[in-house]
């Protein structure tokens, strides 16, 4: 199960911040923005890797590996699994998943399917004539929609 | 197909309707089609979410500039573009031989003076799908002989 | 490395040093000896990483061995008090050598050889004696002069040597002769490796010992033991520098101990040793770059303690024990980098230390939860006093192996001592220690968020121990980058935290900013109490103390109250903030309404105050700073007439500030610098609310404002995020009311100093002044250097400097100016001069205006003639060349191009100096004094010979001048144009001819007809003559003959001939062919074909 799903702008802001969590108090969310914020740092550093491994031309099969939207897992800590996943305009999304809580053990492609169902929803949510891009997205809908999808896919 | 020329004619009565209206607030003869270039802007950067959703990670701007060419051009215009060209130094030259805008209307040099109305949408699309791609650019369209259309892409870099 | 604070979890440095092969010196005299001082730092100075492993320890006569323990037998009845013994270690690296060296001065040849090697033998026996019981090796040093001996005695050395050994009974690899010469350290780095190897040699022998007791243990009395041997065995092999033994060995020790039976009262112990041997595995592991598994062992570590808590009145113990493991492991990780070892993102020391501050703040969370009575120290005796011979175990039991407590009442005063010695312990010194060390990783490692986070968690350590001033300043520069990175909840979780730091620090600057900033719509208080905040806001502006924060630690809110106190009254009385760099209530948006002004117009600036948060917001005043290049301004902004401001929340507020400009900003920028809001009680204490506009801002709009215009959002506010700021707007001058006429002949001559009249006209409606006009020509495409080849002038022929300056002074109105001006150009283009009218005007609001125009004219410059070149023999027939000293004429053509009448007064050629004129001297011109129109071609005839033959054929004749003005300006000066005339080629004849045909003659009439050939050269030519052409004349003389022409002297004919038939007529013409050299045949052949016409006309005889 996921316990937080984020999604990150061009400009590193956060557009959204959605948690399960048994505690909504201000602690939770509090650790919830310290545990996205800093997944920035290892987005950051796994896409400048990506850029200066394109321009030194490794192997197809690396290559061909970086260029895929979904990052994989960024790192794990003692209680939480951070995956992360860059779209094509820079939007970060970062899904973070609980080690220690049961049924703990999800596997790569079910994340994967998550975070691009997520980028189907985001996608959905900047055509909101409402939204405007690069603001916090503040939909009910997709608010719901991502909620729903943290229960049940992962 | 009937769902096709609903957007045409939406395109153009859009069109009609920025013109009137930069008529009355100016009341001049200066035509003044940047709210429809704005229009094309904002449509092409939310679009873009969507289109690039099932495309690997761009290598580098003329990656995304094929992109432009093919699967972009393909879902608004349902054809690519006939020729890209560009100087590598952030000049893209995309040249499409029937640009369906004009299409419809002309075959020639008959109402070349008023092909500007019709691809500033398109100026507007390209350049905003581009932004959204993190990509500052100028997009200017050149009209010759109708209804051929080339869209320069000037890249700003910082 | 960072050093951590100390305390009873810190690891004694026997463990963490590196284990060195111990090897003592003896017999060197340092403090008296020069030559033993030099040999003793060669050993111990200067132990870089490339020499051996060892450590080298001065023995002195009064040196003691430890006393060799009683060899134990059995282990049966023996049961062991603890794990590992402290001295144990120590002993091997300080106490026990592995090898003693004795040096000893002794030449081979020594005269007293006998009684050296006796005193030597006896030394020898002393050590052995000394290190009776242990298995010490024992070496000896022959120290020598290093002075070869001489050949005879090459073989005393080596008997002597052998003899030394004997008498010392050690074996001959055991004796070294060290020469003290220039190469010392070479030879003293090799007796280092023999040391090295025998010390190797010694800690195996004593491996080998260790192994012996292993049959007579159990498992079940002597847990323990195998604990310490296997400890013992992998130290030794370190000494050895056997690390994968060395840690085979740990391993064991470390499995044995895991399996050791765990109670209340040895759990100290057994993770304090546990500790230690995962510290060596650790420690292995990463020298022998196994850096993952070093990785895993710490991990599975933690894993198998963490859960192993001990007593719960000591729980803080736990937390303290792990968050040791963490930052020694953290140290160990950081060494191995230091060393060479890469580190990633992911994994690198500092989230080692990062866990060791967590588990550190868990230890203080303990010590609150279980410490909380323990407000004293026990009374004596001191439980805490007495010696422990083994690692990890209790001073008030020492050796106690029993589960249950022997004494209730001494464990209790223990526990309270523990207890007590914890509540005074600083853990948040030892927490900022260890946050600072991962701070420094995680900026090493491109972690800056994380890195930030951590600032945070130690500016709240700052705070909980109460240093206000540090947290507020670490703080403050962390909000500046959550701010940037718009992670709102962050950014007000720091700011909430800066805010009570600065309250509690009476800090009123930091106040004031951090409360305005927390006011913006972007940051959540707590409560959601804004209206607090503003209040606050309120009563620091008039002098009186804010509410306190809420949450505040109660110890510190009287010594804040005191702060407050003192500080209220007092600077800063004018609060400055920056309004632009923090995110606030207030936003402001200006803009110029155009952008250009003219100097007479007023200025317009725009703009738009919102205020976010809901209140009424009175400011004194409100400024608008404006720059020029010349001064800045301050314009108040006015709010209906007033100067205070009035702002409601939730509204924008749209303000017009007109001005005039300066008379000196003329033709230049003008930007609006600042905007300021001041809010101020009574004129003491004031907040100065800057909006400051970089002119170099070039943040980048992380919303594209294309977007903005499309936005049906249910916010009122957007009309004000769609303005597009105009902070910059360019001042040109007043529209100029001044006309001007131009009145010239154009087109100009090429050449001429063409008059041109200009007419000023004053249409302004009062007089003007200062009014002066400046002369300038502009660069046009066809005309790119309009300088280089156009002159301007007041008057004819004088070329001055532009720009031609006319001042004129005062025009009255509707009144004119005339002047006229003079343009030479030799550039056949349009001219474009420029005319810059500028005057002064006054008017009642604004005197001394100045107004400037550009006026242009253009002046089409042509040719006013064409010049081209004939050339024609004596006989005006067109020639191609020229023969040296044979005369010919050149024909100039003057086409005239000019649309006025020319009057050509004189013309001349000069001539290159290979042509002369043809009767040396100058000849008058044939078309002086002509008048010419349009169309004309004058011609002109200049008769030249060639002097002599140049190398190069000449490419041009000469320059042809020719004199000339307008015809319609009678006195003016003329003006004098040269054009080069196109060359001719110039040939070399032998001989030249001159022959006197006449033109025309009369039929039957005899004519005389002579004949000269004259030598060129310095040689005769013979020439073969022949007379041809005679069908219609009689002529007399020879037909056919040889002749010599003389050099440099001439050769005459003469014949009569009479023509028989009227009309054109072929007369007799001579033909020569050279005798002799005939190259100049061709030549020859050519000269005779031009000197003798073809036609001849031959008129009727007059009757």
């Amino acid at each position: 199960m996921a316990v937080c799903v984020a999604v990150i702008g061009k400009d590193n802001s956060p557009l959204y911040i959605g948690g399960i969590g048994n505690d909504p108090n201000a602690d939770n969310e509090l650790s919830r923005q310290w545990l996205v914020h800093t997944a920035l740092d290892a987005l950051e550093e796994r896409l400048s890797t990506t850029n200066n491994s394109n321009t030194n031309s490794s192997t197809n099969t690396a290559r061909a590996d970086l260029r895929d939207l979904y990052l994989g897992l960024l790192y794990s800590t003692d209680t939480h699994k951070i995956y992360g996943y860059v779209t094509n305009t820079r939007i970060k999304l970062v899904l973070v998943t609980s080690s220690t809580s049961p049924g703990s053990n999800i596997r790569d492609a079910e994340v994967r399917t998550a975070l691009r169902r997520l980028h189907a929803l985001y996608a959905d949510a900047i055509c909101n004539p409402f939204h405007l891009p690069g603001d916090q997205i503040t939909s009910l809908k997709f608010d719901k929609q991502v909620k729903s999808l943290m229960l049940n896919n992962v | 197909m009937a769902d096709d020329i609903v957007f045409d004619l939406l395109h153009s009565e859009i069109i009609n309707y920025a013109l009137e209206q930069t008529k009355t607030t100016n009341g001049s003869k200066e035509v003044d089609l940047s709210v429809v270039e704005y229009i094309g802007f904002a449509a092409g950067y939310k679009i873009m979410e969507r289109l690039t959703r099932e495309w690997p990670r761009f290598k580098d701007e003329l990656d995304t500039m094929k992109f432009i060419c093919t699967d972009f051009w393909t879902c608004i215009y349902k054809k690519q573009i006939d020729n890209l060209r560009t100087n590598h130094q952030g000049v893209y030259v995309l040249q499409d031989n029937a640009f369906r805008f004009l299409t419809n209307f002309s075959n020639g040099h008959q109402y070349l003076e008023y092909a500007p109305r019709y691809v500033a949408y398109t100026c507007g699309l390209i350049r905003g799908g581009l932004a959204n791609l993190c990509i500052n650019s100028i997009v200017t369209a050149e009209v010759q002989s109708m209804p051929s259309c080339k869209f320069h892409i000037h890249v700003q870099r910082t | 490395m960072t050093a951590q604070p100390s305390d009873s979890t810190e690891f004694p440095l026997e463990i963490t040093l590196k284990p060195l092969a111990l090897i003592g010196l003896s017999g060197l005299d340092t403090i008296n000896n020069a030559i033993h001082k030099t040999i003793w730092d060669a050993f111990s100075n200067n132990r870089r990483p490339d020499r051996a492993s060892v450590q080298f320890k001065l023995l002195h006569n009064t040196f003691e061995f430890p006393v060799i323990k009683p060899k134990r037998n059995s282990y049966e009845w023996y049961i062991p008090k603890g794990i590992l013994k402290k001295n144990w270690i120590p002993k091997r690296v300080a106490l026990i050598p592995a090898v003693v060296v004795i040096f000893y001065d002794m030449e081979w040849n020594d005269p007293q050889w006998n009684e050296k090697i006796i005193e030597c033998a006896s030394r020898v026996q002393s050590i052995r004696a000394a290190v009776e019981g242990h298995a010490t090796r024992v070496a000896v040093v022959v120290v020598q002069s290093g002075l070869s001996p001489p050949p005879s005695e090459y073989m005393l050395g080596a008997e002597r040597a052998q003899v030394l050994c004997s008498a010392c009974e050690i074996q001959s690899k055991s004796l070294f002769v060290l020469p003290h010469s220039d190469h010392l350290m070479g030879y003293i780095v090799r007796l280092e490796n023999a040391f090295y190897d025998i010390a190797q040699n010694y800690y195996h022998h004593e491996t080998k010992n260790i192994k012996q007791h292993r049959d007579h243990l159990n498992k079940t009395t002597h847990q323990y033991l195998f604990v310490r041997h296997q400890f013992k065995l992998g130290f030794l092999n370190e000494l050895k520098q056997d690390l994968s033994t060395a840690h085979k060995h740990y391993m064991h020790a470390y499995n044995n101990l895991l399996e050791t039976r765990q109670v209340d009262t040895n759990i100290h112990e057994i993770r304090t040793v546990a500790g230690y041997i995962n510290y060596k595995l650790c420690k292995l592991l990463f020298a022998l770059n196994l850096a993952r598994d070093a990785i895993a062992q710490l991990k599975s570590h933690i894993d198998r303690y963490k859960n192993r808590i001990g007593p719960t009145e000591l729980l803080f113990e736990h937390y303290a024990w792990i968050a040791r493991q963490y930052s020694a492991f953290g140290e160990l990780f950081d060494e191995a980098i230091s060393l060479g070892l890469p580190a990633i993102q992911s994994q690198h020391p500092g989230f080692y230390y990062q866990h060791a501050a967590q588990f550190t703040v868990m230890r203080r969370q303990a010590m609150r939860s279980v410490c909380c009575e323990a407000l004293q120290y026990p009374p004596p005796p001191d439980p805490m006093e007495g010696i422990v011979e083994f690692y990890g175990q209790r001073p008030w039991r020492p050796g106690r192996l029993s589960a249950d407590p022997h004494d209730p009442q001494k464990e209790q005063a223990a526990v309270l001592a523990l207890q007590y010695n914890e509540r005074v312990f600083n853990h948040s010194a030892m927490i900022i220690s260890f946050l600072s060390s991962a701070i420094t990783q995680f900026k090493t490692f491109h972690s800056p968020r994380m890195r930030k986070q951590l600032v945070v968690e130690m500016a709240n350590e700052y705070y909980y121990c109460a240093d206000y001033g540090k947290a507020l300043t670490l703080l403050t520069h962390m909000l500046w980058d959550y701010r940037r990175e718009k992670w709102w909840f962050l950014a007000s979780h720091v700011l909430n935290r800066a805010l009570q730091c600065a309250y509690l620090s009476a800090k009123i600057q930091d106040y004031i900013q951090l409360s305005i900033e927390a006011l913006s719509k972007h940051i959540q208080v707590p409560n959601n109490d804004k209206d607090r905040i503003f209040r606050n806001i309120m009563s620091v502006l008039n002098l009186n103390i804010p509410a306190p924060e809420p949450d505040l630690p109660v110890s510190s809110q009287s010594r804040a109250l005191e702060l407050w106190q003192l500080a209220i009254e007092k600077e800063p009385l004018t609060i400055v903030i920056d309004m632009v760099n923090i995110s606030s209530f207030l936003e402001v948006k200006t803009k110029f309404k155009q952008a250009k002004y003219r100097m007479d117009d007023t200025i317009e600036v725009e703009l738009f105050v919102r205020l976010t948060f809901n209140t009424t917001l009175l400011a004194k005043a409100a400024l608008l700073t404006i720059a020029s290049k010349v001064e800045t301004i301050e314009i108040p902004i006015l709010d209906s007439g007033m100067t205070n401001v009035k702002l409601e929340g939730g509204k924008v507020r749209r303000f017009l500030c007109q001005f005039k400009t300066n008379p000196h900003d003329i033709g230049s920028d003008m930007s609006i610098k600042n905007v300021s809001f001041i809010l101020d009680h009574e004129r003491r204490r004031k907040i100065i609310m800057n909006f400051k506009v970089e002119d170099s801002k070039s943040l980048e709009p992380t919303v594209h404002p294309e977007l903005l215009h499309f936005i049906l959002s249910p916010k009122s506010d957007y009309e004000f995020d769609c303005i597009v700021p105009l902070n910059t707007t360019s001042i040109t001058s007043r529209e100029c009311r001044l006309s001007i006429e131009i009145e010239n002949a154009v087109p100009a001559l090429q050449g001429e100093w063409f008059p041109t009249t200009f007419t000023v006209v004053n249409n302004e409606e009062s007089s003007v002044y200062d009014l002066a006009i400046a002369l300038s020509l502009l660069s046009s495409p066809d005309n790119p250097n309009p300088d280089s080849v156009t002159e301007l002038s007041y008057a004819h022929g004088e070329s001055q400097p532009q720009p031609l300056k006319f001042q004129v002074g005062t025009v009255d109105e509707a009144s004119a100016y005339t002047n006229l001006f003079y343009l030479k150009t030799n550039r056949t283009a349009t001219a474009t001069v420029q005319l810059r009218v500028s005057y002064k005007i006054d008017f009642q609001e604004m005197p001394k205006l100045e107004c400037v125009k550009d006026f242009t004219t253009k002046i089409t410059v042509i040719k006013p003639f064409e010049v081209t070149t004939n050339f024609v023999d004596m006989g005006f027939m067109p020639i191609t060349k020229c023969f040296v000293d044979d005369p010919f004429i050149v024909m100039p053509e003057i086409k005239i191009l000019s649309p006025w009448d020319l009057l050509i007064l004189d013309t001349e050629l000069e001539t290159v100096e290979c042509l002369k004129y043809g009767d040396d001297k100058k000849p008058s011109s044939c078309i002086r004094n002509l008048q010419v129109a349009e169309r004309n071609v004058a011609s002109d005839a200049i008769c030249v010979q060639a002097r002599y033959k140049p190398k190069d054929p000449p490419t041009r004749v000469g320059l042809y001048n020719i004199m000339w003005r307008r015809e319609s300006s009678t006195s003016g000066p003329c003006v004098m144009s040269s054009s080069a005339l196109s060359g001719i080629a110039i040939e070399e004849c032998p001989i030249s001819i001159e022959v006197n045909y006449p033109e025309v003659v009369e039929l039957m009439t005899s004519v005389p007809l002579k004949c000269r050939l004259i030598g060129r050269t310095d040689v005769p030519i013979r020439l073969s003559l022949t007379v041809e052409g005679t069908d219609t004349y009689i002529f007399s003389g020879y037909k056919k003959f040889s002749v010599t022409v003389p050099p440099k002297d001439k050769f005459e004919l003469c014949y009569n001939i009479l023509p028989l038939v009227t009309g054109n007529t072929v007369p007799p013409r001579l033909k020569a062919v050279v005798l002799g050299d005939n190259t100049r045949q061709e030549i020859v052949t050519e000269i005779f074909e031009k000197h003798f016409p073809r036609n001849i006309f031959v008129m009727p005889k007059y009757k």
